[in-house]
């Protein structure tokens, strides 16, 4: 059976250079995701049945389709699972072009993975200066801050 | 008469530091210059001591640069500080926009304004721009219905019931996260009077906030806003490590740069009515010198021309304050004729002014000569200051000083020229002793006022301590009389009031007073809104420091009670 997305309208997300955050405006909790879990929340947002993330996926990465497949539904199960999308089997409005989702090149494919924070009022105290990790930046603590 | 044609430049207090104009310029410039004031900026902060005013703009400076690849020292805590704003901004926004879809639905009319506003008009994310509260503007008689459905809604006030009684523009909530909600029933706190915001009503504009219809500020109502919260700011810094907010100067060039056009007559229209005119000249002076593409000379002088008290009350504080330096001397004649209505303006070049609020005072002066970089060249220091001296400066050079003053003490003129290298302002301005003793030598104090009622008092201040009080334009320590507000029985209801301040302006001067002299310096206080009974405690304040009376001065204290016109008249 084919079916697609929807994301919860709660939610706030925003791609940064790659990086996809989101926020459940609700309960407050903070995701983020890897590099393929930008690719997947990327063809969620233009709204691509599970089929067609599984075929992009393939067609891009040097990965046996059943790998990727197993990847992708343990993904969007979490995304579902914490209130980020909804399954639906009834087909959106047109889907957008997906054209240059994923850059030539992406290397080795890695599993998705969502990360979430628990804690939002104690990461918001977090001195976004001296508190976190210099590379990464906020909300990544200094490990010696931790 | 073109105001900024008279003038060299404009003089103001809001002086921006150098690392707040190349933030300002990286992110209005065009490309390619953009990126060199990113870069300058970049070289020229300690990342881990940037202020929270600093911070506050760095998600503009990301989101500007970071598609042309951002690869400062700083970029990884740039990018943090991005996703910071992001998520706080976004749960502050959240948590209002259900509060007041609750209002709307409920029939208030409501007109969102300052950061939500330009948040979902102009910057689109809110990331970029930072906000403590929304704000949101009612109509008077609709507020008390606002109120309880805030409070029915899980809101409460921020403050006591007794500091309530003393806000006179709106009230603040906060909810269980912290976020905070300020329902104003005018739109500033300058000028809380009844139908002075209809105009803002009149120009607010439709938007629908995702199915929410409300109203947001008009681009004009927007600008004037943020230029009066922008200069109100600034009068009560206290953190000695802050500097001037420049959000708002971001707002107003990003609201220029969507606008197809600014109706500035409108801006001006609405100053003026509210006696806000000065406040909007400095305010468009400080944009103008961040660009003339903002807002140009001309257009500055176009809207201030045809306001003749204005500019002639303009020009007469320049001479009162001793400041004419800063007027174009080809001009000079020219104002000196346009200001002339009686003798009493005729002395555009006397040495001793006298400045509106420090009516006389026995302040010594030491004058620097700057070289065209801004440095000291040259100190004429008056030889009596000699004995104090350890006070004020670091003496860098004791051996040098020594000899200057073996050779030159007792010279013809009183004082003793020094080259650069010998003398430092100190940095550190905090006394041991903080005696000083305040005389009221006019003005009424009764028994009763009526609500808002102003009264200005004539003080004399003596200095009663061992130390000399040092008062330089460029320092954040500024010494001055102001008053506090308590109730009858001695809590405090409201601490900040505007200051009279002690410095009189002179280019070029540090001025000081020394123990034993005195300064004589009018107050201007106004009554509190409520009625009821009041105690109003004067005292002096060293900006970002300490209150005198926290260190032991004793000032005088009056009882005095607010009440109707009815019962003033009974």
């Amino acid at each position: 059976m084919i079916y697609y997305f929807e994301i919860n309208p709660q939610i706030l997300h925003e791609n940064l250079e790659g990086e996809v955050i989101i926020i459940n405006l609700t309960s407050g909790i903070y995701f983020s995701m890897n590099a393929v879990g930008g690719y997947i929340w990327a063809l969620i947002e233009k709204k691509q049945s599970f089929d067609v993330i599984i075929k992009t996926l393939a067609e891009n990465y040097q990965e046996e389709t059943l790998v990727i497949q197993k990847a992708v539904q343990k993904f969007v199960d979490e995304l579902e699972k914490q209130g980020l999308i909804t399954r639906i089997s009834v087909k959106p409005s047109e889907p957008d072009v997906i054209e240059s989702i994923i850059p030539k090149n992406p290397g080795n494919f890695v599993a998705p993975i969502l990360e979430h924070y628990q804690d939002m009022q104690e990461m918001l105290l977090l001195d976004p200066i001296h508190d976190v990790d210099e590379i990464t930046g906020w909300p990544h603590q200094k490990q010696e801050s931790k | 008469m073109d105001i900024l044609d008279c003038l060299d430049y404009v003089e103001h207090r809001y002086e921006l530091k150098f690392e707040q104009q190349l933030i300002l310029r990286a992110l209005t410039a065009k490309i390619p210059q953009n990126r060199e004031y990113l870069d300058k900026w970049t070289a020229s902060v300690n990342f881990d001591d940037i202020d929270y005013i600093t911070l506050k703009m760095v998600p503009a400076l990301y989101n500007t640069f970071r598609d042309s690849y951002l690869d400062n020292a700083y970029a990884g805590r740039m990018k943090g500080i991005y996703r910071y704003f992001l998520i706080k901004n976004n749960l502050i926004m959240s948590d209002g926009k259900v509060i007041i879809k609750k209002l709307v639905d409920a029939g208030i009319d409501v007109i969102l304004f300052k950061g939500a506003a330009m948040t979902l008009a102009y910057y689109k994310t809110p990331a970029l721009r930072h906000m403590g509260d929304l704000d949101v503007l009612v109509r008077k008689d609709q507020l008390k219905h606002a109120e309880e459905i805030l409070l029915a809604n899980g809101w409460k006030y921020r403050y006591t019931e007794e500091q309530k009684m003393t806000y006179v523009h709106s009230y603040d909530y906060i909810n269980f996260r912290n976020h905070g909600f300020d329902l104003h029933w005018h739109s500033l706190y300058e000028t809380p009077i009844d139908g002075i915001d209809d105009g803002i009503w009149q120009r607010a504009q439709s938007f629908n906030w995702d199915g929410i219809s409300l109203k947001i500020m008009s681009s004009e109502d927007l600008i004037l806003t943020s230029m009066i919260n922008g200069f109100r700011n600034f009068l009560f810094i206290t953190d000695p490590n802050s500097s001037h907010e420049i959000n708002w100067i971001y707002d107003i060039t990003q609201i220029i740069k969507s606008e197809e056009k600014i109706a500035w007559e409108i801006v001006y229209e609405e100053a003026n009515n509210r006696g806000l005119t000065e406040t909007l000249f400095y305010a468009m002076s400080v944009l103008r010198e961040l660009s003339e593409k903002f807002i140009s000379t001309e257009q500055i002088n176009q809207l201030f021309q045809s306001n003749t008290k204005f500019c002639r009350d303009f020009f007469r504080g320049l001479i009162s304050e001793g400041r004419t330096h800063c007027l174009n001397f080809q001009k000079r004649r020219q104002v000196d004729k346009f200001i002339n209505s009686t003798d009493k303006w005729r002395f555009l070049w006397r040495k001793n002014g006298v400045n509106s609020k420090v009516i006389s005072s026995h302040n010594k002066y030491i004058k620097n000569f700057l070289n065209s970089a801004g440095d000291v060249e040259l100190i004429y220091l008056n030889n009596e200051f000699i004995p104090v001296l350890p006070q004020v400066f670091d003496i860098t050079h004791p051996a040098r000083l020594g000899k200057i003053i073996q050779q030159q003490h007792n010279t013809q003129d009183g004082y003793l020229h020094l080259g650069p290298g010998i003398l430092a302002l100190k940095e550190n301005h905090k006394m041991s002793d903080y005696s000083a003793q305040i005389d009221v030598l006019t003005g009424s104090i009764k028994d009763k006022f009526l609500p808002g009622e102003s009264i200005t008092l004539e003080l004399k201040i003596i200095n009663t301590s061992p130390h000399c009080w040092v008062l330089d334009k460029k320092q954040q320590h500024q010494i001055g009389v102001s008053y506090h507000l308590l109730s009858s029985e001695g809590q405090v209801i409201l601490w900040d009031f505007p200051r009279s301040y002690f410095f009189v302006p002179r280019r070029g001067y540090v001025n000081f007073i020394m123990p034993g002299e005195e300064i004589i310096c009018e107050l201007p206080i106004v009554m509190p809104k409520h009625t009821g009974r009041y105690t109003i405690q004067l005292d002096i304040v060293q900006e970002s420091i300490t209150w005198f009376s926290e260190k032991g001065s004793q000032f005088p204290k009056f009882e005095i009670e607010v009440v109707s016109e009815k019962e003033l008249v009974c």
